[in-house]
């Protein structure tokens, strides 16, 4: 009889648990979460000391899909470190960097109940009264995950010495476009008026990468945990102000400017107030567009990936004519920029 | 005289297919289902294109003579006209990222530019998000 990879795990994870809680572990079930080709997330529902409760399982994939991604172990570091700074995320229990348990690297932590499916997140009824709290709990959370130090992870990704977040971001986005061989006027023109309107950055911060709906986990009360810790990285926290803001992660709602749950001011005078920080619009403008132009080319890149062959699929063929969507969500971002300076001087 | 279906028919043969027949005998299998929607919505998108690239390919060459002022004749044939594009394109890029595009009236012509070259592209790829564009128009997101 074939084994199911749920039984591939259960016998080695049952012995890895065993050994680091130095209790009884029964594990009832093992489920595959969020599909993808990967496996990498599993849901148990397990039994530890009497004491039964579900857990998510992360695992490291067979190959890395983003360079930029950290690995479990820093994943499951920087997780605790927000745990403990008060920041609500599923509470991290087990690392195992062995990968002769269970074929790579993994951790688990507590399962948080709740909604991550951003179309859903914004439109079900059962969750109105969370979008109407949602802006400000992001805006509060938001507040305390830029404070975490971030000498504590000296894997993080950083600007080097003599370059910007931003011009580092620029300069990423002209290596991808680069290194595709891609010769497209429009994010030329962009990247061109984005290098002339860089903002200052004052003090780099800890980011959390890709805070944004789809990466929460929502409850009828509002937030219940942030989840994908997975691109962290040291910079400019004006970039986690405009990111949030894109247009493709406002699930539809697309007057909602912020994550299709309220207007952008809502979210930035509430993160003005928790971070005891003045910001600067112009600069969330910035990462904004800087957000929709990096998406779009990444989205090049993925399709690249079917293209060239290493993996034929027709969902990365589609995110190459997805790229257009954020070209010209862009080009109307400039347009709109260009005529508020016009009018305020 | 044409051979029927023709391709566009061929095109909304396959997609009429699979989106009556195979999609909904899918729904037990969540990820071919998925998928094999996608599948669908890149045939709309094929047919689209096959509607209205080639006229947006003029468009923008033509758009192009006005834009860097160099006025090359249209390429008759679709993969002279196609190659050409890339070539021109590359040039105007090169040109982009070296600020000959930076005053303020040649900005102001290379965003024309860019607008109407991504709004035909994503008439083609979605035109729903364009409806939903244009009617934001005017009054913007805050």
């Amino acid at each position: 009889m074939t084994q199911t990879p749920e039984h591939d795990l259960i016998l080695p994870l049952t012995s890895f648990l065993s050994t680091a809680t130095r209790s009884p572990v029964t594990l009832h079930h093992a489920a595959p979460l969020a599909g993808g080709a990967s496996r990498d997330m599993w849901l148990l529902d397990m039994e530890i000391d009497d004491e039964r409760g579900k857990f998510v399982l992360r695992r490291d994939p067979p190959t890395q899909m983003f360079e930029q991604a950290l690995s479990r172990a820093h994943e499951f570091a920087v997780m605790t470190a927000a745990y403990q700074a008060g920041v609500r995320v599923a509470r991290p229990r087990w690392l195992c960097e062995d990968p002769s348990v269970l074929g790579s690297p993994f951790f688990i932590m507590e399962y948080v109940e709740g909604v991550g499916i951003g179309r859903k997140v914004v439109t079900a009824p059962e969750l109105a009264h969370a979008r109407a709290v949602l802006p400000e709990q992001l805006a509060a959370q938001l507040a305390i995950i830029h404070q975490i130090p971030p000498e504590l992870f000296p894997f993080l990704p950083r600007p080097p010495e003599n370059r910007s977040p931003a011009q580092i971001a620029l300069d990423q986005a002209y290596a991808i476009l680069d290194d595709l061989g891609v010769h497209d006027p429009t994010f030329e023109f962009c990247l061109r008026w984005a290098e002339r309107h860089m903002p200052v950055c004052d003090r780099m911060t800890f980011l959390h990468g890709d805070y944004r709906i789809g990466n929460l986990i929502i409850n009828a009360d509002g937030l219940a945990a942030v989840a994908d810790w997975e691109f962290c990285h040291v910079g400019d926290p004006d970039e986690e102000l405009g990111y949030p803001c894109m247009r493709d992660w406002r699930f539809g709602n697309g007057r909602l400017r912020f994550g299709g749950l309220s207007d952008r001011e809502t979210f930035l005078q509430a993160y003005e107030r928790h971070s005891g920080r003045t910001v600067s619009r112009d600069a969330v403008d910035f990462w904004e567009l800087v957000g929709n132009i990096r998406w779009g080319i990444i989205c090049l890149s993925q399709a690249n990936r079917h293209l060239s062959g290493r993996e034929p699929s027709v969902e990365l063929a589609s995110l190459g004519r997805r790229s257009a969507e954020m070209a010209l969500e862009s080009v109307l971002l400039i347009r709109g920029f260009e005529e508020g300076e016009a009018r305020h001087g | 005289m044409a051979d029927r279906p023709m391709l566009a028919e061929l095109l909304d043969a396959v997609r009429g297919h699979l989106e009556t027949y195979v999609v909904p005998a899918l729904k037990g299998e969540q990820k071919l289902y998925f998928q094999t929607l996608v599948a669908v919505n890149l045939l709309r998108i094929a047919e689209r294109e096959l509607a209205h690239g080639a006229s947006h390919r003029r468009d923008e060459w033509l758009r192009l003579n006005d834009l860097t002022g160099d006025n090359q004749p249209l390429p008759p044939e679709p993969a002279d006209l196609l190659n050409g594009l890339e070539t021109r394109n590359a040039v105007l890029c090169a040109a982009i990222r070296a600020g000959e595009y930076d005053s303020a009236e040649r900005n102001a012509a290379l965003l024309e530019h860019a607008l109407l070259t991504t709004t035909a592209a994503v008439e083609i790829a979605n035109p729903k998000l364009l409806a939903v564009l244009i009617t934001e128009m005017g009054d913007p997101p805050t």
